[in-house]
């Protein structure tokens, strides 16, 4: 009874008409971000998290989480419309959705695609809201060892699907992230860590600061020199979608749902897995017309869209309950709830519960928008990417800097950012991942005050983690995902092909 | 008005009670609050050194002011650098138990630890910052009677406070207004103040203070807020924040803030404040001499 008088205070807050605006301008931002190849949501979040600081908290978040799944809905138009995933987890619309697109029925692409994504969207979201609750008191039995289990288990997975391939360099720029995060004074005993004495270093390198420059900073120094992209135009009959393609929409739609919401969930594993997933799925069940798969099938849209999208609610199930971000981008948005003096974890819903479900509920107000947006307006907002780069990229630039300043009212910060932009610029160049290097940043302090709080505990006993179940479980699970994978694949040696259109994407996008 | 710290926080709090009581008690002031959180506070205390000589800028301190200098030799600062504008109020820090625990009272707490020393499974007791100011007094006690609790750092109450709901951690310090709820719902039970003095604001008046319990009161008890000018301004700017400061103390709005955050007032005015920093400093050194941090 309690909890439904929380959730009314919260969809109260959630519907005003200021937090509505923001959402909306959340969302629209979004589309806009995730379209142009590359400013994933993650950037997005991270870019215009400055800009936030100075709004209601709760206004501040639902206008970030509104570019959060915004850019999901962004990125598939620029799949579908210029092959040019802008996001990995709408990497796998490609093999359908551009197909649809050239045959002339991009509008069914993309309407099926909106319609999946609110499917996915809204079950996903029931089924959080029931969660939450009961997360949050599983998550309160969660000591010191079981944080730490899960940190190990959010940054092996987060190394091991990211890393293009190779497990290695992920897990390398995840412990580069882990490193960088000891800068500074150490939370448990007070001492300096690599600071060589400057003052500057004590309070370690700002999260934000970091993260704007080593995805955000970093892609615009990848994307210099590139032109403008030439979208398909599609005429507003077009944008119809036919009653068959409406029928083949819901079923994967709601298939989709259920594994994106439970693989979004672990943390670190995220999107894109999901919509592969889903997509796997959707083929091996359409039997006859399998082969048909990669010609423009509307069922191989609507159900990674729907898993997509299911995937990003399912992430902020270990995020507000546990404070261990479930995908890249809630580890940019746990950053933003701290910068708010948030402290996600099992009490977040218990001191804050308007906050809590009335950001929830925005999820679904922000998808209600989206849908409407998306259905007519699609074509239109493809014609952002007709901006030339040589605009649009300065002035992102300027952007991220702004904000980095802004952060801490230092130049420090700026520098921090530039430096970084750099350091991610080299590590795309040589093939390593980014996102596991913010993940490491998150998780590296969280992993290291549990493991020394769990051994305080236990007076120096490392055993606490094995003889814990919660913990052992967890452990296990995170040996299973990085032993899972390589095992698959040599039982099943076909399955190996499957990430590989990913990078062809990436290739043929000039 | 420079804050150390995070949004949200204790000395955020304070900081933003200051800033409006002054514009409070003096109309044609506009005070901005900015928070330069990092480095347990190092980072906002000399970004605040570096405005050395501007009567235009504020800091809420507290103990992390006496505590930093003394265990980071790289600071160009100490507790006597600034212009002590004056000190207000008191925090209150109690020892917490959960109500199951098998300890009621200082004294139950005192046996429980002392068997769980020698079974060698020591309690293990939460702090909320690294610093550990807030664990001194109950240190210097435990230390007399020749008994080890495990200290472990949670970063303010909230990783402790469900580590003590689950039974992974024996008590935690706090404030009592950190532990409202749970103290309410009758899950946790404050043992004992935590300070020099007891809290006569309900319902934490009956909660004896160390002090009370005949042990004897050191510098090193004390958990101050108070308010600093960055070193060398002008004596007539310094006179005249102290004066708005004693002004706003007089107010209702301070009041409401001693309330609703649990401290207890205690004021003292411009430099005589630094005799009792002199006291806090003295206190820490031999704490830090004994434990060797």
């Amino acid at each position: 009874m309690e909890t439904l008088t929380e959730i009314l205070a919260g969809l109260q807050a959630a519907v005003s008409p200021v937090n509505i605006l923001y959402c909306f301008v959340g969302v629209t931002l979004g589309t806009i971000i995730g379209m142009l190849p590359g400013l994933g949501s993650a950037t997005g979040v991270a870019l215009l998290l400055p800009l936030t600081l100075t709004l209601d908290p709760l206004s501040a978040l639902i206008m970030l989480a509104g570019i959060y799944y915004g850019s999901q809905y962004g990125a598939t138009i620029s799949t579908v419309l210029v092959a040019t995933p802008g996001d990995s987890s709408s990497a796998v619309v490609l093999f359908d959705g551009y197909p649809m697109a050239q045959q002339g029925r991009a509008g069914g692409a993309l309407a099926s695609a909106a319609i999946a994504s609110f499917v996915g969207g809204t079950t996903s979201l029931i089924v959080l809201m029931a969660a939450l609750p009961m997360l949050s008191a599983v998550a309160l039995q969660f000591g010191p060892p079981e944080t730490v289990a899960l940190a190990v288990l959010g940054l092996l997975s987060i190394a091991g699907f990211t890393g293009g391939g190779s497990l290695v360099k992920g897990i390398a720029a995840a412990a580069f992230g882990v490193l960088i995060a000891t800068i500074g004074l150490d939370a448990q005993s007070g001492q300096a860590r690599y600071t060589f004495g400057r003052v500057e270093l004590f309070g370690g390198l700002g999260y934000i600061e970091v993260i704007i420059g080593i995805i955000a900073v970093a892609e615009v120094f990848r994307q210099m020199g590139r032109g403008a992209e030439n979208p398909m135009t599609t005429g507003w009959r077009d944008m119809m979608i036919t009653r068959d393609e409406l029928r083949r929409t819901w079923r994967p739609a709601f298939r989709g749902s259920a594994i994106g919401f439970v693989l979004g969930i672990l943390p670190g594993v995220g999107a894109t897995l999901a919509s592969f997933f889903s997509y796997d799925v959707e083929k091996r069940l359409a039997g006859p017309r399998r082969h048909l798969f990669g010609t423009g099938m509307v069922e191989g849209v609507a159900g990674p869209e729907s898993a997509n999208n299911a995937a990003t609610n399912g992430s902020f199930a270990p995020t507000l309950t546990l404070g261990i971000p479930g995908s890249g981008t809630t580890a940019v948005l746990l950053g933003a709830f701290l910068v708010f003096g948030l402290q996600p974890g099992p009490l977040l819903l218990e001191q804050q519960p308007t906050i809590v479900w009335g950001l929830i509920i925005s999820f679904w107000i922000g998808n209600l928008i989206l849908l409407v947006l998306n259905l007519p307006l699609a074509p239109a907002f493809a014609y952002v990417l007709r901006v030339p780069y040589g605009l649009m990229y300065p002035f992102i630039l300027f952007l991220c800097l702004a904000g980095a300043y802004s952060l801490t009212n230092r130049m420090w910060s700026v520098w921090v950012t530039l430096i970084f932009g750099v350091i991610g610029f080299l590590m795309q160049r040589y093939g390593y991942p980014v996102i596991p290097v913010i993940l490491g940043l998150i998780l590296g302090p969280i992993m290291e005050t549990g493991l020394a709080r769990s051994l305080s505990i236990s007076h120096g006993d490392p055993t606490i983690f094995l003889t814990r179940p919660g913990s052992l479980a967890l452990l296990l699970l995170a040996a299973a995902l990085v032993m899972a994978p390589p095992l698959i694949r040599r039982i099943y040696p076909t399955a190996k092909s499957q990430p590989a259109p990913q990078k062809e994407a990436r290739v043929d996008s000039k | 008005m420079v804050v150390p710290f995070d949004p949200g926080g204790g000395s955020d709090l304070f900081g933003r009670a200051v800033a409006a009581g002054l514009e409070e008690v003096r109309p044609d002031l506009n005070i901005s609050t900015e928070n330069r959180p990092g480095g347990s506070g190092t980072i906002g205390y000399t970004y605040f050194y570096e405005q050395s000589g501007d009567p235009h800028f504020l800091l809420g301190a507290e103990n992390a002011m006496v505590s930093l200098p003394l265990q980071h030799e790289e600071l160009p600062y100490d507790a006597t650098s600034w212009t002590p504008l004056g000190m207000v109020v008191e925090d209150t820090i109690f020892l917490i138990g959960s109500a199951d625990a098998g300890w009621q009272d200082f004294e139950g707490f005192l046996a429980a630890a002392r068997e769980a020393d020698s079974a060698g499974d020591p309690l293990a007791i939460a702090q909320p910052t690294a610093e550990s100011v807030e664990a001194m007094p109950l240190q210097t006690v435990l230390e007399k009677e020749g008994i080890t609790v495990e200290f472990v750092t949670f970063d303010g109450t909230a990783g402790s406070i469900p580590a003590l709901l689950a039974g992974d951690i024996d008590g935690i310090l706090a404030n009592p207004s950190e532990v409202e709820g749970q103290v309410e719902a009758g899950d946790f039970a404050p043992v004992v103040a935590n300070t020099k003095n007891s809290l006569e604001i309900e319902p934490y008046q009956g909660i004896p203070s160390l002090a009370d319990l005949g042990y004897e009161p050191r510098g090193a008890f004390s958990q101050f807020r108070g308010v600093l000018a960055p070193p060398d301004i002008p004596d007539c700017a310094q006179q005249y924040w102290t004066e708005a400061l004693k002004e706003w103390t007089e107010t209702e709005a301070y009041q409401e803030y001693v309330e609703s955050n649990v401290v207890a007032p205690n004021q003292i005015w411009g430099d005589e404040w630094l005799t009792y920093l002199d006291d806090v400093e003295k206190g820490y050194q031999e704490v830090y001499e004994t434990t060797g941090g």
